[in-house]
């Protein structure tokens, strides 16, 4: 039996082709925080995220007659948002990453549970992790980069990672391999990253 | 504790997305402008499926125009005795053998002939660019679009071929009959065979003269269905109105012919053989008939185009035996085309599909959907009955 959701998509993406405001803004919101996490997961942050997600939408309308109904919808829409990740961080300037002292992390780590000062350092200290992960995932090659993010970060199966960037599943395995392997090298220099990994792993 | 856990997506506030929105909307265009783009691209890579949806549009905007010409056709019920009859429709030929009834529609311009029982044979000129003549003998399709063939239907349905090729479709399969080939199914369902009026009293087959043929409207049809099972009545006519009676009337072997009444169960029994009995309007001729090019019709056309698309998908899935799936694709129609030229075909596969195996509240539910937008229509005698069985 059709998926109803598919059934839904195709005459959604019908009316949208018709012209019809009402449809384009109806899958703008059906898409919109599904796109947006992934964008954010992948750059780690919302900023220039407004002309990204605004870049997403529009190459979805305008390339929506080219949707065969073969894949879903929602994949079809990913693969387009991956493809703006991409391409946005191809094409940025390095911004060299702008870690703070390390030891002040630290110090709030050790900060025993139990009190609310202490939950918030628990707080401060897993946003200064995510703030370092993005950080050592700057100096990764885009496709490792968006590879890792989507996999690791997204937790999206290897085979879909693979359709989302259009490559062969092995060649997406050996991505996120190497984008593991340069973490965990930027990890052993940085105690708080390394935590932040390993809590991964456990 | 996975990263996805760890990394917080950080909302943006309405106003962003509102802005974001306001800017990703003013992009969408309607699809004329698109359209044009699109088959532009499609020449230019030389897809052979795309020109194949292409052919459809172009095959579409006739029926369209045929669909008009032909609104307004009532059925055309004949019966023969003991000599057989010729029929001309819309250039093709109808010989019906002796003790042979059948039923012609045309619904959107094609032509429709329910085989209740005996031999016809037919000659269809090339309909390469109209709807395809379908002949429907129990639960088998014959699907012509131009040759010389004849259909059987005794206690098997069997289809000859003399000239061109014919599709025959049963059970969900389709299968090409060519010149020369002889195609037999298995023996039918005897409920199938009913709507024949095999019964000694049907007004298709008890009636004096030996070729009865006879165009009303359903609903003088079912005034005369009235009269015929009246107690004492003769339910017989030489001349009669509307498709084929919705009950097999019983005569003198019924309880009905002795107390005026028949059983509940026996009504439910020739309701769902009635409903099962009407054919079903085919989607639009396309040259590939299949779903994926009703979709690309739907997906890549405008108007009438797109909503016969969205009808061949919901057929297409129906006559492959994926009554759930055409139940979705229709409901979907509903939504999607509240005004569709394809609206009487969408509403009577609905109730054919919720009616197929029980008449229950939610057959009762699609038959008031189509009696209430089709108070006249074509099966509304039908969708009254089912609507009446509570």
């Amino acid at each position: 039996m059709a998926n109803v959701a598919y059934v839904e998509d195709v005459v959604l993406v019908d009316r949208c082709l018709e012209g019809e405001e009402a449809a384009a803004r109806e899958l703008f919101r059906k898409h919109r925080a599904r796109v947006h996490a992934c964008l954010y997961r992948v750059l780690g942050g919302n900023r220039d995220m407004d002309d990204l997600l605004q870049d997403v939408f529009i190459q979805i309308f305008q390339s929506l007659k080219s949707w065969r109904a073969e894949a879903s919808l929602a994949t079809w829409i990913d693969r387009i948002a991956v493809r703006v990740a991409w391409r946005y961080l191809s094409h940025r300037k390095a911004t060299p990453p702008t870690l703070e002292l390390v030891e002040d992390a630290v110090t709030l780590s050790l900060v025993g549970p139990g009190s609310g000062a202490a939950g918030g350092a628990r707080k401060a200290m897993a946003r200064e992790g995510v703030r370092r992960l993005y950080a050592a995932m700057d100096r990764l090659p885009p496709a490792a980069r968006v590879a890792f993010a989507l996999h690791e970060i997204e937790g999206r199966p290897m085979a879909e990672v693979a359709t989302l960037t259009g490559a062969s599943v092995t060649a997406t395995k050996l991505r996120v391999w190497r984008a593991r392997r340069a973490l965990e090298a930027s990890a052993a220099k940085d105690p708080v990253l390394r935590e932040m990994l390993e809590e991964r792993d456990a | 504790m996975s990263l996805k856990d760890r990394v917080q997506v950080e909302p943006l506030d309405d106003e962003r997305w509102a802005r974001i929105e306001r800017g990703a909307v003013a992009s969408v265009r309607p699809r004329e402008a698109r359209v044009r783009r699109s088959f532009a691209w499609a020449w230019g890579a030389g897809a052979l499926a795309i020109a194949g949806v292409i052919g459809a549009v172009v095959l579409s905007g006739k029926s369209l125009r045929q669909a008009q010409e032909g609104k307004g056709t009532e059925p055309i019920v004949v019966a023969t005795e003991a000599h057989g009859t010729k029929l001309a429709i819309d250039g093709a030929t109808v010989e019906a053998a002796a003790e042979t009834s059948f039923t012609v529609t045309r619904p959107n311009g094609a032509i429709d002939i329910e085989l209740g029982r005996g031999r016809i044979e037919l000659d269809v000129p090339h309909r390469a660019d109209r709807a395809p003549l379908v002949v429907h003998a129990g639960d088998v399709d014959v699907i012509d679009v131009g040759t010389i063939f004849s259909v059987t239907r005794a206690e098997d349905v069997t289809v000859e071929v003399k000239e061109g090729e014919v599709q025959v479709a049963r059970g969900g399969r389709i299968e090409r009959v060519a010149a020369g080939q002889r195609w037999a199914s298995p023996r039918i369902a005897s409920a199938t065979l009913a709507h024949a009026g095999s019964g000694s009293t049907t007004a298709t087959t008890t009636t004096t003269s030996q070729t009865a043929i006879a165009i009303g409207t359903p609903k003088d049809q079912l005034a005369r269905k009235h009269v015929a099972t009246a107690p004492g009545g003769s339910g017989t006519n030489a001349v009669r109105s509307g498709s084929p009676p919705v009950r097999a009337e019983r005569g003198t072997e019924g309880a009905e012919s002795k107390d005026g009444a028949s059983s509940g169960s026996d009504v439910i029994m020739d309701l769902a053989k009635a409903i099962k009995g009407e054919p079903v309007d085919p989607a639009v001729a396309v040259a590939t008939p299949d779903f994926a090019t009703y979709q690309a019709m739907m997906l890549h056309a405008t108007g009438g185009t797109a909503s016969q698309g969205l009808y061949g998908m919901a057929r297409t899935k129906f006559a492959a035996g994926a009554a759930a799936d055409a139940m979705q694709w229709l409901d979907a129609y509903l939504k999607r085309f509240p005004h569709g030229d394809e609206m009487e075909a969408v509403l009577w596969l609905r109730v054919r599909i919720r009616c197929q195996a029980r008449i229950d509240d939610a057959c009762r539910a699609t038959a008031q959907t189509y009696l209430d937008r089709y108070p006249s229509g074509h099966r509304s005698h039908i969708a009254e009955l089912v609507t009446n069985t509570r």
